[in-house]
C-alpha cells in the first residue's frame, strides 16, 4: 500500500489517523495557552503578580511542544505521503495558523508578566475573556470542520463577532488610560502592549476561523 | 525493400512517433490534479504507450488524411512527408511553448499542402479539385464545436459531481471522495492512455506496415511472432521517448497553465473526453481529442470558479488556428524532399 500511495500520492491510513491525532493535541495545546493567558491577565488585574512567572513558563513550555507536533506532522507525516498533495499543504496551512495563535498567545503572557507589580485597568482581563472565548469558537470550528461543514461555518461566524467584541473592549481600555492622567509613562506604554498581544490571540483566531471557513465553502 | 530504405523508413517512423509523444497531453489531468507527479506520469505515459502500441496498433489499415483525398491514393512520398510535416510542427509547438496541437490538424494540413502542389511534381488527378472540400468542411466545423461540446458537457458532468460530493458533510469525508477520484483518474487515465498509444502510434507508423518485410513472421530464441511488431515496437518507444525528453512541457502547461485541477475535477475533464470522442466516433463526427481536453479542463474550472490563466489559452487558441496553414507550407516544403527520395 505504501508503494501504491506513494506512486498515486495519496493514503497511507495509518499515517492519516497520526494527523488527526496531532491536529487533535495542537488544537487543545492552542486551547490551553489561550485559556492560561486569560487567567494571566486575571492574575494581573487581582494583584496576583507571584502566580504569572509559574503561568509565563507553562505557556512556554505548551508553545514547545505544539512546535514539537508541528514538525513531527510536517516532517514525518504531511511529507511522507499521507495525504493527496492539495489535502498535505492545507492541512499544513491550518496547523501553522494554530501555532501562529500559540506564539501569540505567549507572547502576551510574556508582557503581562513584565507588569509585574504594575495595577493594570481590569479591561484587560475582560479583553483576556474574550480572547479566550475566540480561540474555544475556534477549538470547536477545527473539530466540525472534519464533520459538519456548516456548523463550522456558524463557529467562524461567532467567532467573527466575538473579536469584534474584543476590539471594542480594547478601545475601550485605550479610551481608559488615555485619559486617565495619573498613569506614568512606561505604564501606558505597558498596558498598550498588553492589549495589542492579547488582542492578537483573538486576531489571529479570527485568521484561522477565515481560513477554516474558505475551506468549508470549498469544500461543501 | 533495400535495407538503407528500411532502415530510413524505420527511422521517419520513429521520428514522427517521437513528436507525437512530444505533444502527449493525456496525463495532464493526473499531473494537474496532483495525483501523479510529472516524473511519474511521464514514466507511466512512456510503458503505457509501449505496450498501447504493441497491443492496440496491430489494427493500423487506413492510410493517414485518406478521406481528404478521395478516389487518390497518397504516394509512398506523400505520405511520408504528411508525417513528417505533422512531427515538425508538433515538435516545434512542444519544444517551444509546450502547446498541445490536434494531430489530426497538422495532418489535414499537410494532406491539402501536398495534394495542392502535387500537380507542380508531374503527379496527375492532383490540386486543388482533388481534395474533397466537403469532408475538410466536416472536420472543421468538428474543430469549432470540439471545444464547445468539451466545454459544457464537462462543466455539465463536473456539475453533477458536486451535487453528489456536497453529501459529504465534513473535510474528512470530501478528503476520501477526493483520494477515490484520484485512484479512479490514474485508472481511467491508463486505460485511455493504452488506448490512445494504440492509435497514436497507428498514424506514425501506418506507412511502414504495408512493406513486405513487416508482414511476415519473424524466430527468435524458439519464438515466432508477428514481423509487424517492429514498426509498432519503433512507434511505441518513439513516443515513449519523446514524451520523456520533450513531452513534459505540454502536460505542464495543460496541467498547471490552464486552470486548477482537483481529482475530481480532473476526472470528470477525463470522463467527459472519453464520452465525446466515443459518441462523436459513433456518430461519425471529426472531433480533435486534444481541443475537447483543453475546453473540458476550462470548463471543470468555471464550474469550480477556479480563475482559467486567460493569456495561455490565447496561445493553444493562437496555435489551433494557425496549425492548418503552417502543416500546409511544411507539407509542400518536405513533399519537395520526399518525392526525390521515394
Amino acid at each position: 500500500m505504501g508503494t501504491f500511495s506513494r506512486i498515486f500520492g495519496s493514503g497511507n491510513k495509518d499515517l492519516q489517523k497520526r494527523a488527526d491525532e496531532i491536529l487533535l493535541k495542537i488544537s487543545k495545546a492552542l486551547q490551553s495557552a489561550s485559556a492560561k493567558m486569560c487567567v494571566s491577565a486575571k492574575e494581573w488585574v487581582e494583584g496576583e503578580y507571584h502566580k504569572l512567572k509559574e503561568l509565563e513558563e507553562e505557556v512556554i513550555e505548551l508553545e514547545r511542544e505544539a512546535d514539537v507536533l508541528k514538525e513531527d506532522l510536517v516532517e514525518n507525516i504531511l511529507t511522507q505521503h499521507a495525504f493527496m498533495p492539495q489535502i498535505s499543504e492545507e492541512r499544513n496551512s491550518l496547523v501553522n495558523r494554530l501555532d501562529d495563535i500559540i506564539d501569540a498567545a505567549e507572547n502576551a503572557v510574556r508582557v503581562i508578566t513584565l507588569g509585574s507589580g504594575v495595577e493594570p485597568p481590569e479591561e484587560i482581563a475582560k479583553l483576556a475573556k474574550e480572547c479566550w472565548r475566540c480561540t474555544d469558537l475556534l477549538q470547536d470550528a477545527v473539530k466540525y470542520l472534519f464533520k459538519d461543514f456548516k456548523k463550522a461555518i456558524k463557529m467562524t461566524r461567532e467567532l467573527e463577532i466575538t473579536r469584534e467584541k474584543a476590539r471594542d473592549i480594547q478601545f475601550e481600555l485605550l479610551g481608559k488610560i488615555c485619559t486617565k492622567s495619573d498613569y506614568k509613562p512606561h505604564e501606558l506604554m505597558l498596558f498598550h502592549i498588553a492589549s495589542e498581544k492579547v488582542l492578537d490571540v483573538a486576531v489571529q483566531a479570527e485568521e484561522a476561523g477565515d481560513y477554516i471557513r474558505e475551506l468549508a465553502v470549498k469544500y461543501s | 525493400m533495400e535495407p538503407l530504405l528500411l532502415a530510413l523508413v524505420l527511422v521517419i517512423g520513429f521520428v514522427v512517433a517521437f513528436a507525437i509523444g512530444t505533444n502527449d497531453e493525456t496525463m495532464s489531468p493526473a499531473v494537474g490534479a496532483r495525483v501523479f507527479t510529472l516524473k511519474v506520469a511521464i514514466i507511466l505515459g512512456g510503458f503505457i504507450n509501449i505496450i498501447g502500441a504493441i497491443s492496440l496498433g496491430g489494427g493500423v489499415s487506413d492510410k493517414v488524411g485518406s478521406d481528404l483525398v478521395g478516389g487518390l491514393v497518397l504516394t509512398n512520398a506523400m505520405i511520408f512527408a504528411i508525417l513528417i510535416s505533422m512531427a515538425i510542427w508538433l515538435l516545434a509547438a512542444s519544444a517551444t511553448k509546450g502547446l498541445p496541437i490536434s494531430t489530426t490538424q497538422a495532418i489535414v494540413g499537410s494532406v491539402i499542402g501536398v495534394a495542392i502542389f502535387a500537380p507542380f511534381l508531374g503527379e496527375t488527378g492532383w490540386g486543388i479539385d482533388a481534395i474533397q472540400w466537403n469532408v475538410v468542411a466536416e472536420i472543421f466545423i468538428g474543430w469549432v464545436i470540439s471545444p464547445l461540446i468539451g466545454f459544457f458537457v464537462a462543466g455539465i458532468i463536473f456539475a453533477g459531481i458536486r451535487r453528489l460530493q456536497r453529501r459529504a458533510e465534513g473535510l474528512t469525508g470530501r478528503e476520501r471522495q477526493e483520494q477515490i477520484a484520484g485512484y479512479g483518474l490514474a485508472v481511467f487515465l491508463i486505460i485511455t492512455g493504452l488506448s490512445r498509444g494504440g492509435n497514436d502510434v497507428a498514424n506514425a507508423i501506418a506507412p511502414l506496415v504495408s512493406i513486405p518485410e513487416f508482414q511476415g513472421t519473424l524466430s527468435l530464441a524458439g519464438f515466432s511472432f508477428s514481423a509487424v511488431i517492429i514498426p509498432l515496437l519503433v512507434g511505441g518507444i518513439g513516443m515513449a521517448i519523446g514524451l520523456a525528453v520533450v513531452g513534459r512541457k505540454v502536460i505542464k502547461v495543460l496541467a498547471t497553465e490552464v486552470v486548477t485541477l482537483s481529482p475530481s475535477s480532473a476526472l470528470a475533464a477525463s470522463i467527459s473526453v472519453a464520452l465525446i470522442m466515443l459518441v462523436g466516433t459513433y456518430i461519425g463526427l471529426p472531433l480533435s481529442g486534444t481541443h475537447v481536453l483543453v475546453a473540458a479542463l476550462i470548463g471543470v474550472g468555471w464550474v469550480s470558479q477556479e480563475q482559467v490563466k486567460k493569456k495561455q489559452v490565447k496561445d493553444i487558441l493562437i496555435s489551433w488556428v494557425i496549425t492548418v496553414p503552417i502543416s500546409a507550407v511544411f507539407g509542400i516544403l518536405v513533399y519537395m524532399v520526399t518525392f526525390l527520395i521515394f
